[in-house]
């Protein structure tokens, strides 16, 4: 198996802020300044009106609102922007492992060095929990970081993934790659969903409930507005008697549930409350199944970025290798023209409805009539890869046995999973403790549990207590994970572009490439091949000791990187700044 | 070959989820150091109190 793959992982914060978190890292790091063009889609005619803070791109109205006001944003569907333009400064680092660190949306974000496979991404990604929360710690002893994708109360925050694929045209990927996808996601989560007690914006599909806030509980929140659902339903149906009693029946069954204390549900996946469309450019708002952010960081001739959104941060290494492994096995069946048909009824409904299913059956409608389980639609991604990659390599396989296993235990006895599915070790978890004090879904310390569970601190989380007592099943050793933390995957280009500053000043860099100085001119070295820079091709730099001029030779002769004298830094687009400076205008995207 | 599988199709296997919990090893070895779980769950309202930015 080859691909670049990385992740990218919002982190949830309490105590602190997000910029003293990134400011605070105390290894090896240089200011990122972005060169790729943003915020195109695969898709043509798509836009974005919203957008987020720090990141690629910023919605001007959402910085306003965290720089002027500090207030949390209320998403919806908003108006192009009065004010043209605005430029802020955020805190964006590159570090000496590759992976970028900067503050997006008020979060903490990590995004991963490039890797060349599944399980190299599971070890950048919990190099990342190490990085970001030694860096919490540097910055005050009382911050916590969490590594989830919902607050409990309408609020997500994303865990993205991001694969190269070979670029295909618009109407290919409308056409070929976005139908083989779907059932593929929305299904997907049964084992990559981490797990999350009650509902949120059940009745708000288009943006966040800020209304919230001033309630006891989401519960009671999301019960006053069925109610008042109901009610104004009710308008349409007063000359039927009936609607009366249907009223007074729910009102009736809800207080027995709410005397029973079942009043929460338990979902599989943090994320599945917050989707409301199938393919979109968004990613703060009216959220999209299927992506369409087209970032390649490459050659954007030959390549083009799948950005995937609706999935959920994992602390289980199983489930994250899963996660990552699975989807790439099916980018590779897209691209091979041999992905399964499988087409469902109301993808978005379906994607709601398995994370909510108490029955954890997860029965769902194809669109030619009869019904299918969500194992059963797994099973035939399964297939077809098994069909077609068996034997391929050993990560492949790896993958293949895992995924099939996994599938079996979740059609049996879901619960055999502990350990290595998310959603499973937290509801064993939480099950526990409810047994042990008599408790429900919705007390207070069952709540906490189900959060201090994405605590990536050793001492406090408790997913990592349950590790240490060797309940979670490791793909990988934490003297590789450590490694991680400070040092690039030696078989993509972040192996080039972390080490250049060790024998070279470099006075820019970003995912693509890096500048140097040379002879009182800057040298941008671009890299435009994600495999190129690897560490067979340009190791020889670091070892010998070669002149600025030798290493500039090297790198100019090696396949896949591009060496110019000429700066692409141009100031009018991108003023030089310690720190990665924005300027965007709303027209200009 | 759609109603070879229809036929094939016999539903969801009826689990009672409720009962779960209760099997696997390693559930049991949860509940054996529940105690110590316990202990670390805080008792203060950390969930309550935890208010996110909405984020990509």
């Amino acid at each position: 198996m080859k691909r670049i793959m990385g992740i990218e992982t919002e982190y949830g914060i309490s105590g602190g802020e997000a910029s003293s978190v990134v400011n605070a890292y105390q290894g090896k790091k240089q200011s990122h300044t972005n060169i790729s063009r943003t915020n195109e889609s695969i898709v043509n005619g798509l836009t974005d009106i919203g957008g987020h803070i720090g990141g690629d791109y910023g919605s001007l109205q959402d910085q306003l609102e965290l720089y002027q006001f500090g207030t949390p944003s209320v998403h919806t569907r908003v108006s192009t922007p009065v004010i043209s333009s605005f430029s802020f400064t955020a805190a964006d680092d590159m570090l000496d492992n590759g992976a970028r660190f900067y503050v997006d949306m008020g979060h903490p974000e990590y995004s991963t060095p490039e890797c060349s496979n599944p399980k190299d991404l599971v070890i950048a990604d919990k190099a990342g929990e190490l990085v970001v929360g030694r860096a919490a710690k540097a910055a005050n002893p009382e911050i916590r970081i969490f590594k989830n994708n919902s607050d409990g109360q309408g609020h997500s925050y994303g865990t993205h993934e991001n694969y190269l694929m070979n670029r295909v045209t618009s109407d290919e990927f409308k056409e070929r790659v976005v139908p083989a996808l779907l059932p593929f996601f929305v299904t997907r989560q049964i084992f990559t969903g981490s797990g999350k007690i009650g509902l949120e914006n059940a009745f708000q599909h288009g943006g966040y409930s800020s209304s919230s806030s001033t309630r006891s509980s989401p519960y009671e929140s999301q019960r006053d507005d069925t109610f008042l659902a109901l009610e104004n339903l009710g308008y349409h149906f007063l000359d039927i008697p009936e609607f009366r009693d249907v009223k007074k029946i729910l009102l009736r069954l809800c207080g027995e549930r709410e005397q029973r204390g079942e009043q929460q549900l338990f979902q599989l996946s943090q994320r599945a409350d917050f989707f409301t469309e199938l393919v979109g450019l968004q990613t703060t708002y009216d959220r999209p199944l299927i992506n369409t952010r087209d970032e390649p960081h490459a050659d954007q001739s030959k390549y083009m970025r799948l950005h995937v959104i609706n999935g959920d941060a994992n602390m289980c290494e199983v489930a994250d290798f899963l996660k990552v492994g699975t989807t790439s096995l099916v980018l590779d069946l897209i691209e091979d023209n041999v992905a399964p048909q499988v087409e469902l009824s109301d993808p978005i409904k379906v994607f709601r409805n398995i994370s909510r299913d108490q029955s954890r059956c997860w029965e769902l409608d194809l669109v030619e009539g009869r019904r299918i389980i969500a194992v059963d639609v797994q099973r035939k991604y399964l297939e077809a890869a098994k069909t077609h990659y068996q034997g391929r390599d050993e990560i492949t396989d790896e993958l293949l046995n895992r995924w099939e296993f996994t599938l079996d235990q979740l059609d049996r006895d879901p619960m055999q999973l502990v350990g290595s599915i998310d959603w499973v070790t937290k509801l064993a978890l939480i099950t526990q403790i409810m047994d042990k004090n008599s408790l429900n879904l919705n007390d207070q310390k069952i709540r906490n549990a189900a959060l201090q569970y994405h605590d990536v601190d050793r001492d406090k989380g408790l997913f990592y207590f349950l590790q240490g007592k060797g309940l979670v099943s490791r793909l990988v050793d934490d003297e590789e994970i450590e490694t991680a933390v400070s040092t690039a995957p030696i078989d993509t280009r972040a192996y080039l572009r972390s080490r250049i500053g060790e024998i070279v000043d470099v006075k820019s860099v970003d995912w693509e490439g890096f500048t140097i100085k040379s002879k009182g001119k800057n040298v941008l070295v671009k890299i435009r091949e994600p495999f190129s820079g690897r560490k067979e091709q340009v190791g020889q730099i670091f070892e010998g000791d070669l002149t600025l001029d030798e290493i500039v030779k090297v790198l100019s002769e090696t396949e896949g990187i591009e060496v110019s004298d000429q700066s692409i830094f141009t100031p009018s687009v991108y003023p030089a700044s310690k720190n990665t400076k924005y300027h965007r205008s709303k027209k200009s995207k | 070959m759609a109603e070879q599988e229809q036929e094939k199709y016999q539903g969801p296997k009826q689990r009672d989820p409720s009962q779960d919990y209760v099997k696997g090893r390693k559930t049991k070895e949860i509940k054996s150091l529940i105690e110590q779980i316990d202990g670390l769950v805080e008792k203060d309202n950390l969930a309550d109190k935890y208010r996110q930015q909405g984020g990509q």
